[in-house]
């Protein structure tokens, strides 16, 4: 009777034009609550028990985990194609090529290869590079103003 | 002699010999306010039959195993809640229609019955109360139609009794503009 009383009372201040509902106002078919509970215990022997699952695959859910599947797989296997990386190939043999090639191939023609080539017949040091760079800053200062600011400058030893 | 309360109804079920008196007698004790729940949830009597041979179907297959961490009460209206909000959520998806037109359809359907009076207040609350959202017209059913303290309402739905109350007086306004209005 408490919460009857106490849910009026809310009522009173919310809508004080509706009273607790009494009758009710939606019918149910004749005879029905009292069939129910037969037929709801002939439907609940009836109906088998669903097994808990980590999760269900339905139906119209299984074709996004297909798609899925299918495209991790096309990935992964052109990866593993383009890559080469199956072991015993890729970097390894290409090494292993290299060295067959360069054994098969006479010392003198090496020798006239590293002759002919700048690569390897040009000096790159990178004391060369600075005297280079000097003469190109020098070239269009004439003698004579080199020689004016070298007279200008005071004469400090060297440590 | 059918037991009464809930938790000889619990150790009757267990019992093989006696399990399918319990369970009839668990049923003729909380039938009506699940059918009455579920009627006012999803408006048909078809849709709330359905809902009703759910959630006892739920409740056959899980009473042995319920652990008695709440009142059977409370389990068994926690179950007929989410059977009541999973039947409305196959209802939206299953639907080509918007919400607003769902609504819509559930009010048609109240005024489908033959007792259908418009100029009645009871009727004009059944329509309002299809207005509102599923969460606030669940509240809104349980508290008013179904007379639930906001104590019980809170382990039901595991939402804080403030946010219930709030919930239930937003209810009642948007009710009472409608009434007002129609």
């Amino acid at each position: 009777m408490e919460i009857k009383e106490e849910i009026q009372n809310e009522l009173k201040r919310l809508i004080p034009e509706l009273p607790l509902q009494q009758q009710p106002t939606i019918q149910v078919p004749n005879g029905y609550f009292e069939q129910l509970p037969a037929q709801l215990l002939v439907i609940a022997k009836a109906t088998p028990e669903k097994r808990a699952t980590l999760f269900q695959l339905q139906p119209h859910k299984l074709k996004f985990f297909v798609a899925a599947a299918v495209t991790i797989g096309i990935l992964f296997f052109s990866f593993y194609y383009f890559a080469d990386l199956t072991p015993g190939e890729g970097v390894d043999s290409i090494n292993q090529w290299a060295k067959q090639e360069i054994n098969g191939v006479p010392a003198e023609h090496i020798s006239v290869y590293i002759d002919h080539t700048p690569a390897f017949s040009q000096k790159t040091t990178a004391e060369e590079m600075e005297n280079k760079d000097v003469a190109l800053l020098v070239q269009d200062i004439r003698q004579e103003e080199i020689q004016r600011l070298l007279n200008d400058l005071p004469i400090t030893e060297m440590p | 002699m059918t037991p009464c309360t809930d938790q000889q109804l619990l150790l009757e079920f267990r019992d093989p010999n006696t399990k399918d008196v319990a369970f009839t007698a668990l049923v003729k004790k909380y039938q009506q306010k699940i059918y009455w729940l579920a009627r006012r949830m999803v408006v048909s009597h078809e849709d709330a039959n359905d809902v009703v041979q759910n959630t006892f179907v739920r409740i056959w297959n899980g009473l042995g195993k319920f652990r008695e961490d709440s009142q059977l009460y409370t389990w068994i209206y926690r179950i007929a809640t989410n059977e009541c909000l999973s039947f409305l959520e196959q209802q939206k998806r299953k639907s080509l229609t918007s919400l607003s037109e769902q609504d819509q359809e559930r009010a048609e359907s109240v005024k489908a019955d033959a007792h259908f009076n418009a100029q009645k207040l009871e009727w004009k609350l059944e329509l309002a109360i299809q207005q509102l959202p599923e969460r606030q017209r669940l509240v809104f059913i349980l508290r008013y139609y179904q007379e639930m303290p906001y104590e019980q309402m809170s382990k039901l739905l595991e939402t804080s009794e403030g946010a219930l109350k709030a919930s239930y007086h937003h209810a009642a306004k948007k009710i009472e503009q409608y009434i007002l209005n129609h």
